[in-house]
């Protein structure tokens, strides 16, 4: 009776099973059943252990993680820092889209700095002043807006006149020393104002 | 460094009382706990991808079975082979997954490559010289795998514990808290499908015991 077919005879199926538990036991040998069974049963063990080969790596890693999280565990400050790397490296590994955040990220830290010193040292001195010259008919009336073209250098002596406004001047009322003076009273503010 | 011999095979020692890991641990000596991690994670890693997890999935349920016995260390009673403890403690950490996740589904032949490329196709030394003797054994690694899931949960633990593991029979049914005549049903009909394979037949539609009609 072969060790398969045993559905219908309940004594023979008790039968097999003890005769596995002893192969498997490794104490049955001798006769051809228990030889085939055991021939059976060490074929199927060397197939499946083989394929296991390949994860020795896997095994070596795992065990080593293992320790360092456990006898191996580093409770001082050093070691809080290790769990926290090992923490991030594993979420980097794990996510394309965290990899890219953490990139976007170090990147806008290192270049921020330098493009705002690149921006700052091309502004303008905002000390610099630059002066506009405007004309006005009188000092009651504003300045316009245009500023007059001033062209050519300074007046010899560097010296600006300012035009006198009779209406400012107090008690001026001799006709000599208008003659003199060149004043004009209608001419008002000529040639001399300026504004900053 | 992982030793050769652990070769996702069966416990490499008999962890007795006197080097029970977790009884030293609990004692403050670490070195039997690091030399067990060290040389039975691919054991336990082998376990849990034959049971039917993925890669990471392995990696993550070995990790949490070393990370369990290292927490019972203190409250841990020797009162049995730790060899057994172990074994328990990573059949419920099995079973809680297989509840989380839900009824896996079927592997294919496709679905098995995938997952296992680099095992199904890395050549054992021995068989470097024999090209032909390495794809056969492939081959019907491949068709074992497939056989083995299909089986039942009940079966595969059972297959698992008793034939790669080698555990007597007796701890198998202190392990999975089933009595022995269980243990050797379900060994018997684990072992009938895989001898099936093995011989190149289409496998019989595993059945519970119970199925098998009137005895």
């Amino acid at each position: 009776m072969s060790v398969d077919d045993r559905s219908e005879n309940p004594q023979a199926s008790k039968f097999d099973e003890e005769l596995l538990e002893r192969v498997l036991a490794r104490a049955e040998t001798g006769s051809a059943q228990a030889d085939q069974l055991n021939l059976d049963v060490q074929r199927m063990r060397a197939a499946l252990r083989g394929v296991d080969r390949g994860q020795l790596g896997r095994a070596s890693d795992l065990s080593q993680r293992i320790l360092s999280q456990t006898t191996g565990e580093d409770l001082s400050w050093r070691g809080d820092i290790r769990l926290v790397g090992r923490y991030l490296r594993s979420g980097l590994g794990a996510s394309p889209i965290l990899r890219l955040a953490a990139a976007s990220l170090l990147f806008h830290l290192v270049a921020l700095p330098v493009l705002a010193y690149w921006i700052l040292a091309g502004q303008a001195d905002p000390l610099e002043l630059s002066f506009e010259t405007y004309e006005r008919a009188h000092p009651s009336q504003p300045f316009p807006d245009q500023p007059l073209d001033v062209a050519g250098p300074l007046p010899v002596g560097g010296v600006v006149e300012e035009p006198l406004v009779l209406d400012e001047i107090p008690g001026n009322t001799s006709g000599d020393e208008g003659q003199d003076s060149g004043v004009d009273a209608d001419s008002g503010d000529e040639g001399g104002g300026s504004r900053l | 460094m992982v030793a050769a011999g652990a070769l996702g095979g069966a416990l490499t020692e008999d962890w007795k009382a006197e080097s029970d890991p977790l009884v030293a641990l609990g004692n403050g000596d670490p070195k039997p706990f690091e030399a067990f991690v060290t040389q039975e994670t691919p054991t336990f890693l082998a376990f849990f991808r034959r049971l039917g997890a993925q890669a990471s999935e392995a990696e993550d349920l070995t990790q949490d079975l070393a990370f369990k016995l290292y927490r019972r260390a203190e409250t841990y009673r020797a009162e049995g082979r730790f060899r057994a403890f172990a074994f328990r403690v990573a059949r419920n950490l099995w079973i809680d997954r297989v509840r989380k996740v839900g009824r896996e589904p079927r592997r294919t032949q496709g679905s098995l490559r995938d997952d296992m490329p680099s095992l199904l196709y890395s050549l054992p030394d021995e068989h470097q010289a024999e090209p032909g003797a390495a794809l056969e054994q492939r081959e019907e690694a491949e068709r074992l795998l497939l056989a083995l899931a299909h089986l039942s949960e009940d079966h595969r633990l059972v297959f698992e514990l008793g034939v790669m593991q080698e555990l007597p029979y007796k701890e198998i049914s202190e392990i999975l808290e089933v009595p022995v005549g269980t243990v050797k049903s379900r060994m018997f009909h684990a072992v009938r499908n895989l001898r099936s394979t093995l011989k190149g037949e289409s496998g019989q539609a595993d059945r519970a015991p119970h199925e098998e009609g009137p005895q």
